[in-house]
């Protein structure tokens, strides 16, 4: 596939955004109102996914090979009908059709990232993480609403993250005159890429065009989040 | 894979009239065959049947008007049909099998990348059928390949008698698809060419393809180096020619362009710009939304949602607008 600075190169100086596997989901689950509950009025992530939609439609996305496949690993391998399973398979690829024609739109605004990974990525995941990191997680976990932890939690960069972010590293490093913004729902991923971003003021090999978005901060999305939630009992 | 363990799904208008003798032949030719065959009348019916039960290969008649249904009614035909199944999925392979398919529905199906068309007045029409559903069950369904677009290279292309277009009109049809450069070759040179050297994409060109064995062959062998590059053919698409372009379908170029159709100059630039775009990869059609919807009513989003946890986490931190 292109590599993102082919994909931007005609008109740089945009917003260049990465995105997480669950922005893909999210998008596949709203399209032709796919999983919008009966009676769940107004549902709480309509609104999400009108926003990914017109993300899609009109920005330059970059979207992980990483991404694609935990999405298509989830689809496919997960929960399957042993007893149905060809019907069951054959269901589940025209359900998973809308990201494959998205994927493959001809207008090049959106890209599917195939370089191969980096060595980085693992640096990521495997070295100590900064003093200034726990820190920041250590208060992230103390003023969750939950008193529980999660499974896997505390956590910063467990599965296919340090790759994601391995990903918005190159991309941004590729696209010097683009800011670049990896999309995502998972904090401790922000709090990840803030600590990259205050290392970068001292290494030049990290991008200091690399930013994080909350999903739900999405152009035009914050607004109508606000109002759904105002409304949501 | 079994005879047995290959369901055929058979849709006919006249599946139960016993005047149509070639349709009873050859659903009858094929349960000879150990094949585990599902016949319906209606159009509507073939695409319950797509949500009910897997079918390795789906058989299908164009003029699907001695019926009444909501699709017939709705002035839809089998080559409608052919396109939402080849649309919805990639894993059965569609054979068009009619005696009143016009040089439109050649064209609408063939660049749908049907498997295969036997037309029912051929002679040994049952034994083709045959042979290609055993072709269509011995071959493997094609996974997920991503195409690599490529917008810039080489394209082979030969001409090998189309009045319309010479040389320069040809190059500058490529030129337009993309930053292409036409490289020219005979027909008895191409499928050589095409080992030899890297092409984005491969056009040839005919008003009419000659039928002699000898030239088909070559044809077949031109489009046997698909997907690496695609492969566009360009013919004039009239009754007259059907034997030669029921041959061009069958080897399933990339795209099928009616020399006589339109802008056809057009339609061969759009043509070569798709085959590169698709380099390497099977090509994905948009399906129509009640149909995805309605595949999509059987997966279970609540357990996805928990695999993926985005609705709960988006509760948990939903807080103030950030701006990065």
């Amino acid at each position: 596939m292109m590599s993102p600075t082919t994909a931007t190169a005609r008109d740089a100086g945009g917003t260049l955004y990465v995105l997480d596997t669950h922005v893909l989901y999210e998008y596949l689950k709203g399209q032709y109102g796919f999983g919008v509950m009966a009676g769940a009025s107004p549902d709480p992530n309509e609104a999400l996914r009108q926003a990914i939609e017109v993300l899609l439609n009109t920005q330059r996305v970059v979207i992980p090979y990483v991404c694609l496949v935990e999405i298509i690993g989830q689809f496919f391998h997960t929960n399957i009908d042993l007893d149905n399973y060809d019907q069951w398979h054959r269901l589940r690829r025209v359900a998973f059709n809308p990201i494959l024609n998205k994927l493959f739109d001809p207008s090049e605004r959106i890209v599917l990232r195939t370089e191969r990974p980096r060595i980085q990525s693992l640096n990521y995941a495997h070295l100590p993480i900064s003093k200034e990191l726990r820190d920041r997680l250590t208060e992230h976990y103390r003023n969750r609403k939950e008193k529980t932890l999660r499974p896997r939690e505390p956590k910063v960069l467990d599965g296919m993250d340090a790759q994601i972010l391995d990903d918005a590293v190159c991309v941004a490093l590729e696209n010097p005159a683009w800011q670049c913004e990896l999309v995502s729902m998972d904090e401790t991923l922000r709090l990840a890429v803030d600590d990259l971003r205050r290392s970068a003021s001292n290494n030049p090999q990290l991008p200091k065009n690399l930013f994080f978005r909350r999903t739900y901060s999405l152009p035009g999305l914050a607004r109508q989040w606000n109002w759904i939630r105002s409304q949501t009992p | 894979m079994t005879p047995q363990e290959v369901s055929v799904l058979f849709m006919d208008d006249e599946i139960h009239d016993t005047q149509a003798t070639i349709v009873r032949d050859a659903v009858a030719a094929l349960r000879q065959q150990g094949y585990d065959v599902t016949a319906v009348e209606k159009m509507s019916d073939a695409m319950d049947e797509f949500y009910r039960k897997f079918y390795k290969v789906f058989i299908l008649d164009i003029d699907m008007s001695h019926v009444d249904d909501v699709l017939s009614q709705a002035g839809e035909r089998g080559t409608r049909v052919a396109e939402d199944y080849r649309a919805l999925d990639n894993g059965t392979a569609v054979i068009m099998f009619s005696a009143m398919g016009l040089v439109d529905d050649w064209v609408r199906v063939v660049n749908r990348h049907i498997f295969g068309y036997v037309h029912k007045g051929d002679e040994r029409a049952i034994d083709r059928l045959v042979d290609l559903v055993a072709t269509a069950a011995a071959s493997d369904t094609r996974g997920l390949d991503l195409p690599t677009p490529r917008r810039s290279g080489q394209v082979l292309v030969c001409n090998a008698g189309a009045s319309r277009f010479d040389e320069p009109a040809l190059a500058q049809q490529v030129q337009a698809a993309g930053d292409f450069t036409p490289v020219f070759c005979t027909l008895g040179e191409m499928a050589e060419r095409l080992t030899q050297d890297d092409f984005a994409a491969a056009l040839l060109l005919a008003d009419r393809f000659e039928t002699r064995p000898a030239v088909l062959a070559k044809v077949d062998a031109v489009c046997a180096h698909q997907a690496t590059p695609n492969v566009v053919i360009g013919c004039q698409g009239s009754d007259q020619a059907r034997a030669s372009i029921l041959h061009l379908i069958n080897a399933r170029p990339f795209r099928l362009v009616n020399l006589l159709a339109g802008d056809a100059a057009t339609a061969l630039s759009e043509a070569v710009r798709d085959a590169a775009y698709w380099y390497g990869g099977n090509e994905c059609f948009r399906a129509e939304s009640r149909y995805v919807h309605r595949a999509a009513q059987n997966v279970d989003w609540q357990k996805l949602d928990e695999q993926f946890g985005a609705s709960s986490e988006f509760d948990d931190d939903a807080r103030e607008e950030e701006q990065p």
